[in-house]
């Protein structure tokens, strides 16, 4: 793996983490007047019960905001670094950090099963189709990929919601497990959980599928008449061995890189999944803050998003010369 | 006035074979058709529907589909077809604004850092890279929550800074191989100007190629617009096909059985984005013969 190239990307990883967090410290302190003292009087205004001057108080002092502009910046990303995101306006005294820890893992379980099914269901799906792709039933199921990469997140929850739990009600309407209940063993427990789960990450698969199997499909339809599979035809290789360990071995690969990028978009559709499904994790803790203008909340989401995303990319990038031999950054 | 009006012919002509690939191409034609359908009834809906698109409290509540109200009317008083139709408009307003400021955008970072070159293009790049790699709608949730009174210009103006980094990656791409092309370095021996070779021989070369990726900046910019829409994000004292989704999502309308308040805007949401869709398969089929072959 050539220098230049990791040096590279990394710059690129620290500048993109750099940015957030710059957009985060900036953006707030545009608004004229002081944000807190202003989003606290449009929220007495419109009768919402809140912790008054106490907090600004406690939050001018614990960010010294009454300081220069750059000693604050240095002070936020100090205590960025500590791991301190701030507290929450709508449930003060409650700190960001302790109510992301609390809705993340149900983002981070969703995405990841999401993800990879998609990944890996999508791929294989997309290649099978290219590999014959005169035959008429897949070219069927080539049109229904087209049909399902134009889709959306939310049209698809959406519609899952409305087939799934108010037409034929087999699954719940929301939440991430079944509030109040009792449970006779850990895989009582387990199940109840998958059970809420299916409908989100399934509106995340069925989109995602489409994307995937035709970028799939593309590759395999290029790589077809590439010269070491008429070779291997030539040496009589079952077409199963040439599509799997000849096809379908180098399409993967490349779709490796694929994964970091896509990640961004997955995460933040899980945003909206989420808020349809109500299920309880990041992206809904985000749709509540927003719609109670938690700015420190807001703020503390999308830096968390920012470095998650960046991140996975950033370690996908890096990895990938070490999985495909073909690649070699100068 | 005998010859303005053979200029005009001629124009015309030339101007009718610059497109004859429309209709040659089926995926081009049938996804323009798609796209003016969506136009039309929007258009339509809103001279022939008399209710008000937006206004609360305009028709009863809660009604469900009749011969008065088609699509029914929603728990805040609004008829619902005027809604979607009159939003259908507005969307695709949002989209083509946003797309077309994020595209001007790409052609500029990818023409100036392609053609030239340099320090300034490496710059550029990693610009690219670091608006690619960031997780926009969240930057884009940030930039809304903060800003709160969007207008339709502003809305588009917000998604257009996280539209342009895609393509101007590609575009930029193409740039670089176009840039070493036999036609390209007569016209620099001929004394043209690097505008002028851009202008007039570079962006014709690759006009294909560009108009697939407006539909897929547009594609994008709509797609990020309904998502900023549906947390209730979007613009103020107007009705897109997002805010539809935000109102029916506020009332549980899908839970409710309320079909007729969700169902309509996904389907025109679809048709819109398939159009695009399509659009932009023709003209990479025209920008890549190869593909044609599949």
């Amino acid at each position: 793996m050539g220098l230049p190239y990791v040096i590279r990307r990394t710059m690129i990883y620290v500048l993109s983490l750099f940015g957030g967090v710059l957009i985060n410290f900036v953006l707030p302190r545009l608004v004229p007047g002081n944000p807190l003292q202003a989003k606290l009087l449009e929220l007495q205004r419109m009768g919402v019960r809140v912790a008054g001057q106490e907090f600004v108080d406690k939050y001018m002092k614990i960010f010294g905001l009454n300081e220069p502009l750059h000693i604050q910046f240095v002070n936020y990303i100090t205590s960025l670094i500590q791991g301190n995101l701030g507290i929450s306006i709508t449930r003060f005294p409650t700190e960001v950090r302790e109510l992301i820890a609390k809705h993340f893992p149900w983002t981070l379980g969703l995405l990841y099963v999401a993800h990879f099914t998609v990944f890996l269901v999508g791929v294989i799906l997309g290649a099978l189709v290219g590999w014959k792709s005169k035959s008429k039933l897949r070219k069927g199921v080539f049109m229904i990929f087209i049909i399902l990469s134009q889709m959306q997140y939310y049209t698809v929850a959406m519609t899952l919601l409305y087939v799934f739990a108010f037409l034929i009600p087999v699954f719940p309407i929301g939440a991430a497990y079944t509030y109040g209940a009792t449970y006779g063993n850990i895989l009582q427990y387990a199940w109840d959980i998958m059970w809420h789960a299916t409908l989100p990450a399934l509106s995340l698969v069925l989109v995602g599928i489409g994307g995937w199997s035709l970028a799939a499909r593309g590759l395999i339809v290029s790589v077809k008449g590439e010269d070491y599979l008429i070779l291997a035809k030539a040496k009589g290789l079952s077409e199963n061995r040439r599509f799997l360990f000849y096809a379908l071995k180098n399409t993967l690969l490349p779709q490796i890189t694929d994964l970091a990028i896509t990640m961004g978009f997955v995460a933040t559709g899980s945003i909206l999944v989420e808020v349809i499904f109500g299920y309880p994790g990041m992206g809904y803790l985000l749709y509540r803050a927003v719609t109670a203008l938690d700015y420190p909340l807001i703020q503390g989401i999308s830096i968390m998003y920012v470095f998650g995303v960046t991140t996975a990319g950033f370690v996908v990038d890096l990895m990938y010369p070490l999985i495909d031999p073909r690649v070699r950054y100068e | 006035m005998k010859l303005n009006s053979s200029r005009l012919k001629t124009l015309r002509n030339a101007v009718l074979s610059r497109l004859s690939f429309i209709r040659s191409n089926s995926y081009i034609s049938s996804g323009i058709g798609l796209l003016i359908g969506v136009v039309l009834f929007g258009v339509i809906g809103i001279l022939v529907i008399p209710y008000h698109p937006v206004r609360m409290g305009s028709v009863p509540r809660d009604l469900a589909p009749s011969f008065e109200h088609p699509l029914g009317t929603d728990s805040l008083g609004r008829d619902l077809l005027a809604q979607v139709c009159f939003g259908s408009l507005m969307s695709l307003q949002v989209g083509f604004l946003a797309g077309i400021i994020g595209f001007v955008a790409a052609l500029a970072v990818a023409f100036i850092g392609g053609y030239r070159g340099g320090n300034l293009d490496g710059g550029l790049t990693v610009l690219t890279e670091i608006f690619l790699t960031t997780p926009s709608l969240v930057i884009l949730i940030l930039l809304a929550s903060i800003v709160r009174k969007v207008e339709i210009l502003l809305m588009a103006l917000i998604i257009a800074i996280f539209a342009w980094a895609w393509p101007a990656k590609t575009i930029r791409a193409q740039v670089l191989s176009l840039r070493e092309r036999g036609f390209v370095y007569l016209a620099r021996l001929s004394g043209l100007s690097s505008i002028e070779i851009i202008v007039k021989h570079m962006i014709p070369n690759i006009l294909p190629f560009l108009g697939s990726y407006f539909a897929v900046v547009v594609n994008a910019a709509t797609l990020s617009a309904v998502g900023l829409e549906v947390i209730g994000l979007g613009p103020r004292h107007t009705t897109t096909l997002g805010i539809i989704f935000y109102w029916a999502m506020m009332h549980s309308a899908v839970t409710r059985g309320l079909i007729w308040w969700w169902l309509p805007p996904c389907i025109i949401l679809f048709l819109l984005f398939l159009s695009l869709f399509l659009i932009q398969r023709g003209l990479d089929e025209i920008a890549n013969p190869r593909l044609r072959g599949e």
